[in-house]
């Protein structure tokens, strides 16, 4: 269970996040809509911790993450798997090594100086590609591949993770409609068959109605829709939108 | 813990996955063989290459064992009587000529200042023509390289003797020969960060039908200039060590002096002149590391 309190994040005199509270259960899918600049990548990057709140609180499991410091902190990230919009892979690195990243947190850290990996690792990341019919490009470098292939190669970093959340910011807003159906059935799967929740920002209101179980509306910083995706009317998307 | 995450995602491909776990392992086996013997290849032509290049090089490492005593006593014989009785005396009898080394030491930095600026904008004329992604023609780009290389292959003392022997002694040499390697260097350092932008990021404003000149200014000028001011600051460092060597041929600032009292061995001053000079470099180090912060940092934030 995740529970965010006033959760506030100011850049100078703008207010990005207002006092945004809201609860997030196991095995939701929450898609996250609102204008450009509203605040929605704001609210996974202070979840993540990637931007530190100027007030509120996140709790996760009753554990407070915002005081988290040092390895705890690095620990948490690595709960809160984190998907970019520009998927934020190494392109000098191989697929593998890529996916491999996700590891980092969980290996003693003198043995990942040589980029080397135990086998079970590895293999671990393979299997995480195969599930995303990855697998024949791991040896590649990651910039040889599509953007819809190297969105996939990044949902593979997040699961093997062994994340408890995964954070989607815009995963698809730079894909093609065959990629987009691709990484968003991937994260829909990962969802349904491990329980795991996913919060995921969205430009389309048509993907979020097609993948998501309920939905959040942020206007200028200001949590103002908060329900199951049926309760998404004309009326509500009005006032989401500001129009 | 298993990763029951991945394990129990459904795959749209048939196969079990050790499959694909085997497979990757297999050419990943394959290529990490093959990049060792290259590796190793490369390792043995090194230890080669060194030993033989320090071989012909008269590099003898017997030399090195026997000089290094020569080498102590030498330093021992520079180090100037301090006690702390008398610090402030003793102080003023090492430092007898403080006035006359700080005027050649500014004579130094200013030498340096000029030189750093009239390479860099020789530098900044040239870089674009000597980049392939930018030069207008191959021959442009042939002449405005091979023009660079020239320039920084013929080192600063050699100019520097030719300028002495033709404006006579003094900083004007100096300058015009640091000035000159300054932009060979600088030349090769620039167009190589232009060369890092790429023709996709041009092609924005190619294709609003932007003439060369304009491509450069707009799409190119503001993205090296970071890395441009950064290489400037390290050349003025540089420069300003410069600047204090090339006095040895007659060239202005502190060599001249620092020359003189080495061939007539007056071992004290030698001690006090390169004391006034490690500060001196260390000034320069800090005003540009600080210069560069703001300026790159600045850069950063936008």
């Amino acid at each position: 269970m995740l529970e965010i309190e006033g959760l506030t994040r100011k850049f100078g005199d703008t207010i990005a996040l207002d006092a945004v509270s809201l609860r997030i259960a196991p095995g939701e899918f929450v898609g996250v809509i609102g204008r450009s600049g509203a605040g929605k990548s704001t609210l996974l990057r202070l979840i993540n911790r990637l931007v530190e709140p100027s007030a509120g609180r996140i709790v996760f499991d009753g554990a407070d993450v915002t005081a988290k410091r040092g390895g705890a902190l690095r620990d948490w990230r690595r709960q809160a798997a984190m998907i970019f919009q520009q998927f934020a892979l190494v392109d000098q690195l191989s697929v593998l090594e890529n996916v491999l990243v996700g590891r980092l947190a969980l290996t003693p850290r003198w043995r990942t100086w040589t980029l080397q990996f135990k086998a079970e690792d590895r293999a671990l990341a393979i299997e995480a590609l195969d599930r995303l019919d990855m697998a024949q490009h791991a040896l590649k470098r990651a910039d040889e591949l599509s953007g819809g292939q190297q969105q996939r190669v990044a949902i593979a970093r997040a699961l093997v993770q062994e994340p408890r959340l995964i954070l989607a910011d815009e995963p698809v807003a730079s894909l093609d409609p065959r990629s987009t159906a691709a990484v968003m059935g991937a994260l829909k799967r990962i969802n349904a068959e491990d329980g795991l929740p996913v919060l995921c920002n969205l430009h389309h209101i048509d993907l979020a109605r097609d993948y998501c179980t309920r939905i959040i509306g942020v206007r200028r910083g200001q949590l103002v829709f908060d329900g199951p995706v049926e309760a998404l009317d004309d009326a509500a998307i009005r006032s989401i939108y500001d129009q | 813990m298993m990763l029951p995450s991945v394990r129990s995602m459904t795959s749209s491909a048939a196969q079990p996955s050790g499959d694909a776990v085997a497979m990757v392992e297999a050419r990943r086996a394959e290529l990490r063989a093959a990049k060792r013997r290259q590796s190793l290849l490369l390792l043995v032509v090194l230890a080669v290459a060194v030993l033989v290049a320090g071989h012909l090089g008269e590099v003898s490492w017997q030399k090195f064992v026997d000089g290094l005593p020569r080498f102590g006593r030498y330093i021992m014989r520079t180090m100037p009587q301090l006690s702390l009785e008398s610090f402030g005396a003793d102080m003023s009898r090492w430092m007898w000529n403080f006035r006359v080394w700080v005027g050649l030491l500014v004579d130094t930095v200013l030498i340096a200042f000029v030189a750093t600026t009239l390479g860099v904008a020789g530098a900044f004329a040239l870089c674009f023509a000597a980049s392939d992604n930018l030069a207008p023609n191959s021959i442009v780009y042939h002449a405005a390289r091979r023009t660079l290389e020239v320039l920084r292959t013929v080192p600063e003392l050699v100019f520097a003797l030719l300028f002495v022997f033709a404006f006579g002694l003094g900083a004007m040499a100096g300058v015009l020969a640091i000035a000159l390697h300054t932009m060979g260097v600088l030349g090769k350092l620039f167009s190589e960060i232009n060369e890092t932008v790429s023709d996709r990021a041009l092609e924005g404003v190619v294709a609003a039908g932007a003439a060369r000149g304009q491509v450069i200014r707009y799409g190119v000028v503001p993205r090296v200039l970071p890395g441009f001011i950064s290489y400037t600051l390290l050349r003025f460092e540089i420069n300003v060590r410069s600047a204090s060597v090339i006095g040895f041929v007659g060239a202005g600032g502190i060599g001249q002096e620092l020359m003189f009292v080495i061939n007539q061995f007056i071992y004290r001053d030698i001690s006090a002149i390169l004391l006034l000079l490690i500060i001196t470099v260390a000034l320069v180090d800090i005003l540009s590391e600080w210069l560069r912060h703001r300026i790159i940092g600045g850069e950063l934030q936008r």
